[in-house]
């Protein structure tokens, strides 16, 4: 049946609603595309967003039902259209999600993460869960030889935090923080780490124990706000009483409060975690230490090649990060895994089961 | 041999005849020409929270603007000369800390306030450190010289904001408001919106240049900034309400940039998802003048004639009718209003 596919669709604006369907075939590359074999799908917050389908997904997505979720994926090049030099088939290759528009003023001048007009696939338009996709060559990045192409999904995520690091740019800082240890937190980490900084510090809670154990197996610092005066313990752990710079990932009021306190005179807030709603500041220690709260969102263009460069160099890392590696049919479960918090990184292999030895993972 | 001085009442203030002081090691002697009344001097006028709680001394000496001639040296001062003609730069560095070593004195870990944790130049003389005095080029006349430490303000917030080529709205035309928007101007800002609830301030304002005035209790926030070529590519705050940022921040445009000045009394609610990291847009605090850059940059503004700030000295008194000097500062009747000892 070489017309049609299967993959993973919301199917209506209701909870849940995640159904496994039939779909027709991807189409063929036009010019300036490729097609890809979906290899590996990270799922994450949004996509649990767009499960739940929360006020904030409703209002901002104006999908057509069926919606095929998934914007962290990789895959193999199936097919590639005309005009297209930078790839071939069979090329193993990672997905930047963000179809910018190249016209309006942001992407005129290269900071295409705040383009004026650009639909997500797996939020706006169709995404990853799925088993081919047709896509715009300019949004593909060939992956090291060395990463496992489950873990090119990773590439995504980690190009958030690679990001961050670019729009702090200080590279002359020593000790980071980073407040929040979810999978955002780590890859912040493993892409701090990879930046150079000599003293990294994770501050994480109560409910964090599990993936602080892991951070520490990765070589981190980390510390329970909940155990220890983070202060004294940041001191202890970096020989200074203040961070040079912090990434705050955890996006609640009380983490970007900490991350504002935690940050040096001088020194710069990378507010990557999404905060709700309001949150209150107390201005007086921004303006007296004249703090900067920097913006981060989602990732250039430009961003990825270096994402691809970092990538092969944690491998190690990343394999330690992806708890579950599932089938299509598999994706309400690991909806429920992170629903119950019982995982770190899932991803759904599409094409799994029509490839021979996937058993036994 | 006594000087005339205005020392705190916490609350208000009263005139004084001190013992002229000695400058120790480090330090000058001045004799002071003009000085001007800042919104520091207000809070310690009112005597409010906050003045209550920084560890004023009763009866210290108000006031740090002023334009003053150095009289007497301390000892191992050799970087000034008698007759010099200074400002001081009220932030004290301890000149010895990582920030004071790396371009940051401004903002020094240990820093001291010249007229919080020293006696003030509301006097006829006073004792300042050799390193917070600010030599005054000659073209400078001595009434402009006596506002070039909140001018400064304004130019260190504008610098910050980047405000070249950008259409910047500055929040407050009080001193340091209008002072940011003046340098905002002079620094290259493609359009420059002053907003106060004070039309006397407003119109101070627009006699400092071509800026628009905005009254926000009589044009809304969405009318005056909501269509994409009024947005503000550039904030800078300076009134510390709440309502002021809370009502301008959405309009921001993406990459944008507010510069922190004022001081709120509590916390400020801002939405960070939907204003700063969507946008990402960059919040960053300012808090003085760099030491000596902003300096260098606000008289070169001054030589080209880029700052025309005058207007903004609205009134002048004798220190012995400081109580009507203050009334006219604080009511917002006046910009800025000095003070002659
Ligand atoms: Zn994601
Ligand atoms: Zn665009
Ligand atoms: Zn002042
Ligand atoms: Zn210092």
């Amino acid at each position: 049946m070489d017309n049609v596919m299967k993959a993973v669709a919301k199917v209506r604006s209701e909870y849940g609603s995640f159904e496994v369907i039939e779909v027709p075939m991807a189409k063929s590359p036009g010019d300036h595309e490729v097609k890809i074999r979906v290899e590996t799908v990270g799922i994450c917050g949004t996509d649990l967003s767009i499960y739940k389908w929360t006020e904030t997904v409703a209002r901002e997505y104006h999908p057509v039902f069926p919606l095929i979720p998934g914007h962290e994926f990789a895959g193999i090049v199936e097919e590639v259209g005309a005009g297209v030099s930078h790839l071939k088939v069979g090329d193993k290759v990672a997905i930047n999600p963000h179809i910018s528009c190249g016209i309006c003023p942001y992407c005129i001048q290269n900071r295409e993460s705040i383009c004026e007009n650009r639909p997500i696939l797996g939020c706006h338009a169709d995404g990853g869960l799925t088993q081919y996709l047709t896509v715009r060559a300019k949004n593909v990045f060939v992956l090291p030889a060395n990463v496992p192409i489950y873990l090119g999904s990773l590439a995504e995520p980690l190009s958030v935090t690679v990001h961050a690091l670019e729009r702090v740019q200080q590279k002359s800082d020593k000790a980071a923080a980073i407040v929040g240890v979810g999978t955002v937190g780590l890859l912040q980490y493993i892409a701090c780490k990879a930046a150079g900084y000599e003293d990294i510090v994770l501050f994480g809670l109560d409910s964090d124990q599990e993936r602080m154990e892991l951070a520490k197996r990765m070589g981190a610092k980390t510390v329970n706000i909940e155990k220890e005066d983070p202060y004294i313990a940041f001191e202890r752990l970096t020989g200074q009483p203040k961070a040079d710079v912090v990434f705050e990932v955890a996006g609640t009021n009380d983490s970007i409060t900490f991350a504002i306190d935690l940050v040096k005179t001088a020194g710069k807030v990378a507010m990557v975690g999404i905060a709700a709603s309001y949150t209150p500041i107390d201005t007086t220690k921004v303006v007296f230490a004249e703090k900067e709260l920097i913006g981060v969102r989602a990732y250039n263009l430009s961003t990825w090649p270096k994402t691809m460069e970092i990538i092969g160099k944690i491998v190690p890392q990343l394999e330690l990060l992806v708890t579950h590696r599932l089938s299509l049919a598999e994706t309400n479960k690991a909806v429920e895994l992170l629903l119950k918090r019982q995982c770190l990184k899932v991803v759904i292999e599409p094409n799994a089961e029509s490839l021979a030895g996937r058993e036994g993972r | 041999m006594g000087m005339k001085s205005l020392i705190t009442g916490a609350p208000g203030a009263r005139l004084h005849t001190a013992a002229i002081p000695e400058p120790r090691q480090g330090e000058v002697l001045v004799r002071v020409k003009i000085t001007a009344i800042c919104g520091t001097d207000i809070h310690i006028f009112n005597w409010n929270k906050w003045a209550a709680g920084i560890g004023i001394k009763p009866g210290n000496i108000l006031g740090h603007e002023c334009v003053a001639e150095v009289v007497k040296l301390g000892e191992g001062v050799e970087s000034l000369a008698l007759g010099d003609r200074v400002c001081i730069e009220t932030h004290i560095p301890c000149e010895d800390c990582s920030l004071c070593k790396n371009g940051n004195m401004h903002i020094c870990e240990n820093k001291r306030i010249f007229s919080l944790h020293t006696d003030g130049c509301f006097a006829e003389y006073a004792v300042v450190p050799a390193v917070c005095a600010r030599k005054v080029p000659d073209f400078i006349p001595d009434d402009l010289a006596s506002i070039l430490e909140p001018l400064g303000v304004g130019v260190h917030a504008a610098q910050v904001g980047n405000v070249q080529g950008k259409r910047v709205v500055v929040l407050g035309a009080g001193p340091i408001g209008l002072f940011s928007a003046c340098a905002s101007l002079a620094l290259g800002a493609h359009s420059v919106t002053i907003s106060d609830v004070k039309n006397t301030r407003l119109e101070v304002a627009s006699m400092c240049g071509d800026m628009h005035i905005w009254n926000p209790l009589e044009i809304s926030a969405s009318a005056m900034l909501g269509s994409r070529s009024s947005a503000p590519e550039v904030i800078i705050e300076t009134t510390g309400s709440n309502q002021a940022i809370a009502e301008t921040l959405p309009y921001l445009r993406e990459k944008g940039k507010v510069a922190m000045v004022g001081l709120y009394s509590g916390d400020v609610s801002l939405n960070l998802s939907r204003d700063v990291i969507y946008k990402e847009a960059t919040v960053e605090g300012v808090h003085g003048r760099l030491m000596w850059d902003t300096w260098d940059v606000m008289e070169n503004l001054l030589l080209e004639k880029k700052l025309n700030v005058r207007p903004a000295i609205t009134h002048e008194f004798a220190l012995e009718d400081y109580e009507e000097g203050f009334r006219i500062a604080s009511s917002g009747e006046g910009t800025k209003v000095l003070l002659k000892p």
